[in-house]
């Protein structure tokens, strides 16, 4: 490694960012803000002195409307050292929407209270000077302790130690919580300096390295040193130009604090000695090691910094790995203070994971701040830090020297061997390929974001409805009329405007549906009862055999209110509107958009989301075998009308069993029924067994493109959100 | 002397570079002329150690090219490779700074440069300020600045009008007649009829014709007549290698 040009670059890198006038510009900023707070006292201190008030000094006048007398003398004596405060007395309050009061006038109306012991309310043209409030507000209450004191005969004393909050004292004999506030503070604004060291480092790398790459100036610079030497240059350049700006910051901390001992008049004390003598050892300690870990954090990162930006093909791109890196950073720090507090017990796993390198930046300081780290701990990961550097530097030097030259944003594919596959196509198949992908990208795309739509809209609506519903029903419904009411508004808005996303951003047509003979229709209802009702036994039997919860709605714990309106409520949220809008978002939309990728795969594929969308296992197994049915019954009838009925009359004995109970004479009449129904379906199926040979075999094929699915992020991270809320649901309920 | 033997340079299955192999004395200037994409910048590139050829060898007297010897080498990249925001004397230092150059030395050099090409006016200017054909200029410049004695020049009259071209031409004879040895390419067959000692035509990375450039002229027939213009003879060359490529 040639030295000196490394050398040579970091000189013209450091005298450059110096000598920038933004530089200067910075600085002089710094400096008289940093002199402004050191002397902040005094200046305010001169102020005074000189009459000079910082907030207005306009006339102001306070009426009180008091007939009582009960606060009109506190208030004028509390204002009668204020020359700019009047306070006067008033008989009437004239002050209306149309007459309103002028920009200095207040008025307090006041009237003694039985509850609440004074009735106050204050009126002005519009919010008044902070000071005049705090002051009127203090007033009044005072007054009021006075009142309330004197009726139930008690001291104010006595009364004021009511009101202060009550004081519970913690003492931890197990944790050194010596100086813990101070030690806080230090936390705190040792993290933020670690934050901007590492936002101008990062950024400043990161958009000289991407300027250079952009520019192909770095042609030019690698035909003179070395990818690893230009790396360790430009890191250390900007390191340094940060260490420098540090000790100006310093030297201006000082230079304000002896400006102040300046000022101050008596004692003159040495500012260095203050200083230093007020903190303690516990601290200085704890100030180096945070230096120290500061120094190699802001270079390691660096390096990576460098290494991302080389990889990148443009300023705006290098911005946002910056972005990254500083995610990363604040990430872990977040996970640092939650994980390291004075209430925990640092764990051995956890000693190991601070050892680690950056990451230590973060938990050795905590650890010493609750005094839980050791110095073998510290010295451990100072070790590995060292380690690490050149681990981490040939790393970055490879990635970078690759990147740096590479000038094309070439995507790589997952599967290496499918990629040579490809190759050996002419262009016109490659571009063929390319569509089909962009359009499976554009289906799951589509799909994803429906379902993100139905999320977010579920969760929101259902905070909305949560306020509003029970606003207007309370008084007049019961629990589970209002939950149904709101679980009805919720699914029609989220499914609803999920249906709608697809229909508009797909452009996709839907199919007319097939018109069907009257003896086809009362085939096909028939039929489905009778494999509905098949469904209904066959999921309790799964559910049993993997000892599933079956009964959903008794764990929910909804009662039906028997009155019309509640009943009404009942069908309405919980037959008809699912039946309606699930039939919608499900089969109407997902199933007909899937349908490019072979009816199979529609099928499947809507009856499994339909499966998931349930959140809960014994629900979803029930759900995806109906599914498939509805599934088959859309694609055969190219519509959604028999679907939207069978669903109504299975989520309808439903909701009959639940207002009228198993043992109802009419649930068990209709459950007749239906039996009955099944019978004749089934006989019906059998007669309509040949009809099966009729279905092509090209009718069941899938188009292998749904695998590019896997490729678009929306989709994958909506069905990871599914199945999240799946499993978090099914937790819930057991 | 440069040497390149049986070089080749792959990009995925991509040959950039196929077999390439030549000789060049010193103070000589070789021609290096094919189509967009034929595998120019690529040698260039691997003579100068920014990328790795996949196979070959490539010596500059008889050995390995090391750091040393590429300080000795000024490189023209093909294009604008000057950092926008700099000032053209900032950017000068920067780049002689690289090459161990201190920066009074840059100063002195990088005006009488200015003065030899009449654009000292723009020693403070920044570099996004200048016309493209300015910005050749500087680059030239840039090249030239820590008096190489190998020059390698990937397009150098690109953007340049005919009074600059000429006085380029003119630089860079007399660079020549102080014994430097220069690589360039060019679209422009003029140029390279005017300038070169040795010419090579690259097609799709394969040589496709090379030797010195007397010699070519003199030899190489088409339709039964030699002492064609080398314009024709690329055309000629280029349009007959595509013929065997395709059969």
């Amino acid at each position: 490694m040639n030295i000196r040009k490394v050398k040579e670059i970091i000189k013209f890198d450091v005298e450059k960012d110096i000598q920038n006038k933004w530089f200067v510009v910075l600085n002089v900023i710094m400096l008289i803000s940093i002199l402004l707070v050191t002397n902040w006292s005094h200046i305010s201190k001169f102020l005074d002195e000189h009459n000079i008030n910082l907030s207005s000094s306009d006339k102001f006048t306070i009426q009180v409307l008091d007939k009582e007398n009960l606060v009109y003398d506190d208030i004028k004596e509390a204002f009668k050292d204020d020359k700019n405060v009047k306070v006067e007395k008033v008989e009437k309050n004239k002050y209306t929407k149309k007459n309103i009061p002028k920009d200095d006038l207040l008025l307090v109306e006041v009237k003694s209270d039985e509850a609440k012991i004074l009735d106050l309310k204050m009126v002005s043209k519009e919010s008044i000077d902070d000071f005049i409030y705090d002051k009127l507000y203090e007033v009044l209450k005072d007054s009021r302790s006075k009142i309330f004191a004197s009726k139930v005969g008690v001291t104010v004393e006595q009364l004021e130690v009511l009101n202060e909050d009550l004081k519970l004292e913690r003492e931890m004999l197990g944790v050194d919580a010596e100086n813990s506030d101070e030690k806080e503070m230090i936390k705190l604004v040792s993290t933020m300096l670690v934050y901007v060291c590492l936002i101008f480092v990062l950024s400043r790398i990161a958009s000289q390295i991407a300027n250079e790459k952009v520019s192909k100036s770095i042609e030019y610079v690698m035909t003179s040193v070395s990818a690893k030497e230009y790396l360790l240059a430009k890191v250390l350049g900007t390191t340094i130009t940060i260490v420098i700006q540090l000790a100006y910051a310093a030297v201006y901390y000082m230079m304000g604090n002896m400006i102040s001992s300046l000022f101050a008049s008596s004692g003159g004390a040495n500012v260095s000695v203050n200083l230093i003598g007020s903190l303690d050892k516990e601290i200085i300690s704890y100030v180096l090691a945070m230096m120290g870990y500061l120094v190699f954090t802001v270079f390691l990162t660096s390096l990576i910094q460098a290494a991302l930006s080389s990889k990148t093909t443009s300023v705006t791109e290098a911005g946002n790995t910056t972005m990254l890196l500083l995610m990363v950073v604040v990430f872990l720090y977040i996970i640092s203070n939650g994980m390291i507090n004075s209430y925990t017990k640092v764990t051995p796993i956890m000693y190991v994971i601070s050892c680690l390198p950056i990451v230590s930046t973060f938990f050795v300081p905590s650890m010493m701040i609750i005094g839980q780290a050791t110095t073998a701990q510290i010295i451990i990961s100072f070790i590995v830090l060292i380690l690490s550097i050149p681990l981490i530097f040939n790393t970055c030097a490879k990635v970078f020297k690759n990147g740096i030259l590479d000038y094309t944003s070439k995507k790589k594919s997952l599967f290496g061997s499918k990629k040579k596959e490809e190759e050996n196509l002419s262009l016109a198949e490659k571009q063929d390929i390319e569509l089909r992908k962009d359009n499976a990208k554009k289906f799951g795309f589509t799909i994803g974001m429906a379902f993100i739509i139905f999320v977010v809209l579920e969760t929101l609506t259902s905070i909305v409805t949560s306020f509003i519903v029970p606003a207007y029903f309370a008084e007049t419904v019961d629990m589970s009329t209002i939950f149904v009411i709101e679980n009805s508004i919720i699914l029609v808005v989220s499914l609803g405007l999920a249906s709608a996303f697809i229909k508009f951003y797909s452009d996709e047509e839907t199919p007319k549906g097939k018109i069907l003979s009257g003896i086809q229709k009362f085939e096909l209802i028939f039929i489905g009862i009778a494999v509905v009702v098949g469904i209904q036994y066959l999921s309790t039997f799964i559910c049993d055999k993997l000892g599933i919860n079956g009964d959903i709605v008794e764990t929910v714990g909804i009662v039906p209110q028997k009155t019309f309106f509640g009943i009404l409520t009942f069908i309405t949220g919980l037959a008809l509107v699912p039946a309606l809008f699930e039939e919608l978002l499900f089969r109407k939309y997902v199933l007909n958009y899937s349908k490019k990728y072979g009816n199979v795969f529609a099928i499947v594929f809507s009856a499994l989301l339909f499966g998931i969308y349930h959140f809960n296992l014994s629900q979803g197994i029930f759900a995806f075998l109906i599914g498939i049915l509805f599934g088959i019954i859309a694609v055969y009838t190219n519509g959604i009308k028999y679907t939207c009925l069978l669903h109504f009359l299975n989520n309808f004995y439903a909701c009959l069993t639940m207002i009228l109970g198993l043992d109802s004479i009419i649930v068990k009449f209709t459950f007749n029924i239906f039996i009955a129904i099944s019978i004749v379906g089934v006989i019906l199926m059998i007669k309509n067994l040949p009809k099966l040979k009729k279905i092509k075999k090209e009718d069941l094929k899938i188009n292998k493109d749904c695998k590019y699915l896997l490729r678009n992020y929306t989709f994958i991270i909506s069905m990871i959100v599914l199945v999240v809320m799946f499993a978090a649901t099914e937790h819930l309920l057991n | 002397m440069l040497e390149v033997e049986n070089v080749t340079k792959e990009f995925g299955t991509k040959k950039a570079v196929n077999g390439l192999t030549f000789k060049l004395e010193d103070g000589r200037i070789l021609g290096l002329v094919g189509r967009n994409g034929a595998g120019k910048s690529t040698t260039f590139r691997m003579i100068l150690q920014i990328i790795e050829p996949t196979e070959g060898k490539i010596l500059y007297n008889g050995r390995k090219i090391d750091q040393e010897d590429l300080d000795k080498f000024g490189y023209l990249p093909e294009e604008g490779s000057l950092i926008p925001s700099y000032t053209v004397l900032d950017l000068c230092k920067y780049y002689g700074s690289l090459k161990l150059m201190d920066s009074k030395e840059i100063r002195t050099k990088l005006i009488s440069w200015l003065e030899k090409f009449h654009i000292e006016e723009y020693l403070n200017k920044k570099v996004k300020d200048l016309s493209k054909g300015n910005r050749q200029k500087i680059q030239f410049i840039v090249s030239n600045l820590h008096d190489p004695d190998f020059l390698i020049l990937d397009e150098p009259f690109s953007g340049l009008d005919p009074i600059s071209v000429e006085e380029l031409k003119k630089c860079i004879l007399e660079l020549k007649e102080k014994g430097k040895t220069i690589i360039f390419s060019s679209h422009r067959m003029d140029h390279v009829e005017e300038l070169c000692d040795d010419l090579i035509i690259l097609n799709e990375g394969k040589t496709v014709l090379q030797g010195d450039l007397k010699n070519i002229i003199s030899t190489y027939e088409i339709d039964g007549k030699v002492n064609n213009s080398v314009n024709e003879i690329f055309i000629h060359a280029a349009s007959e290698a595509n013929k065997e490529v395709k059969e």
